[in-house]
């Protein structure tokens, strides 16, 4: 079961409906087949911008976030999002998988600053990119046009012996 | 010619540097290769350049702040007050993980509803800045 994490912001409540609604939000995700290993509350918090909440219209400014941490199926994550979105007591709910173990790549700051032609990116392209027609064409009349300038006999005959 | 004696007198020197210093790393190793070669004129080889400069890293990197997409005061630091976008990395000056795992992390905070998706919250404006956008570290992220 991969490890979601499940964000949701309520309208503004008071504190019996809150926990109602809290409540609420955990049981759907617990009779969908979710394991919450951790319920966060992240405060009372501005909005990033105005919503709307469901039903009554207002306008919502501030609201509570909650983040539950749950490991469940991906069917159970499709099915609790939609019940979560349409509850009337959301203004917005988002299921979102965390990343684990990503690869330590090393920083590569130092190739980044280098000039181009030293960059090794720099340097598969000119080895290894292929050419399209066009520059394919450019390159060939640009010889095509330095290998005509070269004489290939003097201009003016040498004099007989 | 000249090399074979002038090494001659480096691995003199060498050989006295590491009498008088067994500390320092570069002389260790010379006088490590001083051992194996039988004979003491031999042309000391280094293993590394000492005087190599360490490898410069991106400001996540060298801090080793991981990015959360519930931290949204961090990631709205990487972005632009006029447009409301996302820097590009010739002005962030991140490691190329680092910034594809920003633009990433920030998709999934607008998504999830921790940060505005047009501007920048006008709250964090006034923030400290990490990389001035006049000065781009290149002239350009394709360039």
């Amino acid at each position: 079961m991969p490890f979601y994490e499940v964000t949701v912001i309520t309208r503004s409540l008071s504190k019996s409906n809150l926990v109602k609604a809290l409540v609420r939000a955990g049981n759907t995700l617990l009779n969908n087949g979710a394991v919450i290993e951790k319920v966060e509350s992240l405060g009372h918090r501005d909005l990033p911008y105005k919503r709307i909440a469901k039903q009554t219209k207002e306008p919502v400014y501030a609201a509570n976030f909650f983040l539950f941490q749950t490991h469940m199926s991906t069917d159970a994550r499709k099915k609790t999002k939609s019940i979560l979105i349409n509850d009337l007591d959301t203004v917005h709910v988002d299921v979102l998988p965390v990343e684990t173990a990503n690869i330590d790549a090393p920083c590569n700051l130092e190739e980044i600053l280098k000039p181009p032609a030293e960059r090794t990116a720099v340097k598969e392209l000119r080895e290894n990119q292929k050419l399209g027609h066009f520059p394919r064409q450019m390159i060939y009349k640009r010889t095509e046009k330095e290998w005509k300038s070269i004489p290939k006999s003097y201009t003016i005959a040498p004099p007989r012996p | 010619m000249i090399s074979r004696k002038t090494s001659a007198v480096f691995s003199n020197f060498a050989r006295r540097c590491s009498t008088q210093s067994p500390l320092n790393v570069s002389t260790a190793t010379t006088s490590s290769n001083l051992t194996d070669t039988s004979s003491s004129d031999a042309p000391v080889e280094l293993e590394r350049n000492p005087y190599e400069k360490e490898p410069r890293k991106c400001l996540l990197c060298r801090t080793s702040v991981t990015l959360d997409y519930k931290n949204s005061r961090l990631l709205q630091q990487f972005i632009s007050t006029f447009s409301g976008r996302v820097y590009d990395r010739h002005i962030t000056g991140l490691c190329d993980k680092q910034q594809n795992k920003l633009v990433e992390t920030i998709a999934k905070s607008r998504r999830a509803g921790y940060m505005p998706v047009f501007v920048k919250d006008p709250k964090y404006v006034r923030d400290p800045k990490l990389f001035d956008p006049l000065k781009p570290i290149r002239p350009h992220s394709f360039a």
